[in-house]
């Protein structure tokens, strides 16, 4: 009997092991932007965490709400994707509880200092790892494209970018920034859907191609929404992860 | 008298115009250029929108090399004549409705964050103004030339190459 239960012990210990969804969130106390960030950190797979890439996104709420995760975690479950840390850094201000993300992803340097400077050590200490910037992507939509481009000039954090239908005009001196930018060899992908972003994503593709970096330009059928984005995050993580 | 009128209507119109670029034009721009035209806004675009020319407008450059894309993204580099130097520019604004480019002056300048526009404004009556603005974030200090020096250099060149795509277009 004594052998049946430790039999059934070790069967449940590795499969527990097959899937592994390791979960992990908090509230970050933010000096630069003066407020409380909600922060979700999920590890998949079941590969040595030494060699795991991390993906930080934007619009980190309405990222999860629309079941990307799920996506993800299925894709690495079917080894579509390689076991790897995801951070869903979310855009509501934990105090005045509303939605700031066209202040946070406006350009604006307040939002890339508290991401150099407090969630990135944050998550990654709270992991028990640094990651280099070769394994760090950071992935947006819409807005949070426009802010992952602008990261893609101003930072040394991250790189490689993923930008779904990213909507550029609030930021007037963005071009400006990736032309006079320093930064080298940065992997970025960009998506636009027809009749969605291809007037902002056109643009930003040419700017980054003539910076010599690796740049992906996929143009879809679908539209700005999520309908479009979920059929692209596989390919999109494909990417990152390469 | 017909035309009387419309001469007056086109030093007025221009008169207006030249005020409200004066002030509108970038009021924080280091240097402006401007150019009125006898030719019209679309004949004088024609001419500044080839962009990979402009070595037979302005005499500061022997060679243009262009690379990329023919607009957003599109790079030249400028040689200056007998290889004293060159600087590099990369189309960051380009359009043709609007008949304007801006381009940020990425290498070679003694100066940071440098970025200068092109534009050309529809007078009316087969007239236009070419405007040019230059700003940049900071000089750069260096034994070749004070900022002085410099902001007289861009003027110089700046003018002498507006003057000839004047000729150009009018031609």
């Amino acid at each position: 009997m004594k052998h049946i239960i430790l039999l059934y012990t070790c069967i449940l210990f590795i499969l527990s092991g097959c899937k592994k969804t390791v979960e992990d969130s908090f509230s970050a106390k933010s000096d630069s932007l003066n407020t409380e960030i909600e922060v979700i950190i999920r590890e998949t797979g079941n590969s040595d965490q030494n060699q795991k890439p991390i993906v930080y996104f934007t619009d980190g709420e309405e990222i999860l709400n629309h079941g990307v995760f799920e996506k993800i975690d299925s894709a690495t479950e079917a080894d579509s994707l390689p076991a790897a840390y995801y951070v869903f850094v979310g855009s509501m201000n934990g105090i005045t509880d509303t939605n700031e993300r066209e202040k946070y992803f406006f350009c604006n340097e307040e939002y890339l200092s508290f991401f150099e400077n407090e969630i990135i050590k944050a998550v990654e200490s709270r992991i028990g790892r640094s990651f280099s910037p070769d394994n760090r992507s950071l992935a947006g939509i819409s807005f949070g494209g426009m802010n992952a481009a602008f990261f893609a000039a101003q930072s040394n954090a991250f790189n490689r970018f993923a930008m779904l239908s990213p909507i550029t005009y609030p930021c007037t001196e963005l071009n400006a920034k990736i032309a006079f930018s320093e930064r080298k060899d940065l992997n970025i992908y960009i998506s636009s859907g027809h009749n969605d972003a291809e007037t902002y994503a056109k643009p930003l593709v040419e700017m980054f191609n003539s910076k010599g970096y690796h740049v992906e330009f996929i143009e879809t059928t679908g539209g700005h929404d999520f309908d479009n984005w979920n059929t692209q995050w596989v390919h999109m993580l494909k990417f990152l992860h390469h | 008298m017909k035309n009387t009128f419309q001469n007056l209507s086109v030093v007025l119109i221009i008169s207006i115009l030249s005020t409200t670029l004066s002030m509108a034009q970038k009021a924080d721009a280091k240097v402006t250029a401007t150019k009125v035209v006898n030719a019209s806004a679309d004949k004088v675009w024609e001419k500044l929108r080839k962009m990979d020319d402009i070595d037979k407008y302005s005499s500061a450059v022997a060679k243009v090399e262009w690379t990329g894309n023919h607009g957003i993204g599109g790079q030249r580099l400028c040689t200056a004549p007998e290889g004293q130097g060159y600087y590099k520019e990369s189309i960051m604004a380009f359009d043709d409705s609007q008949r304007t480019y801006s381009y940020a002056l990425v290498e070679g300048v003694p100066a940071k964050g440098m970025v200068n526009n092109f534009k050309v404004v529809d007078l009316g009556y087969n007239k236009s103004m070419i405007v040019w603005t230059s700003n940049y974030d900071q000089f750069i200090t260096n034994p070749n030339m004070t900022e002085d020096q410099f902001l007289g250099f861009i003027n110089q060149s700046i003018n002498e190459m507006i003057n000839n795509i004047a000729k150009a277009a009018k031609a």
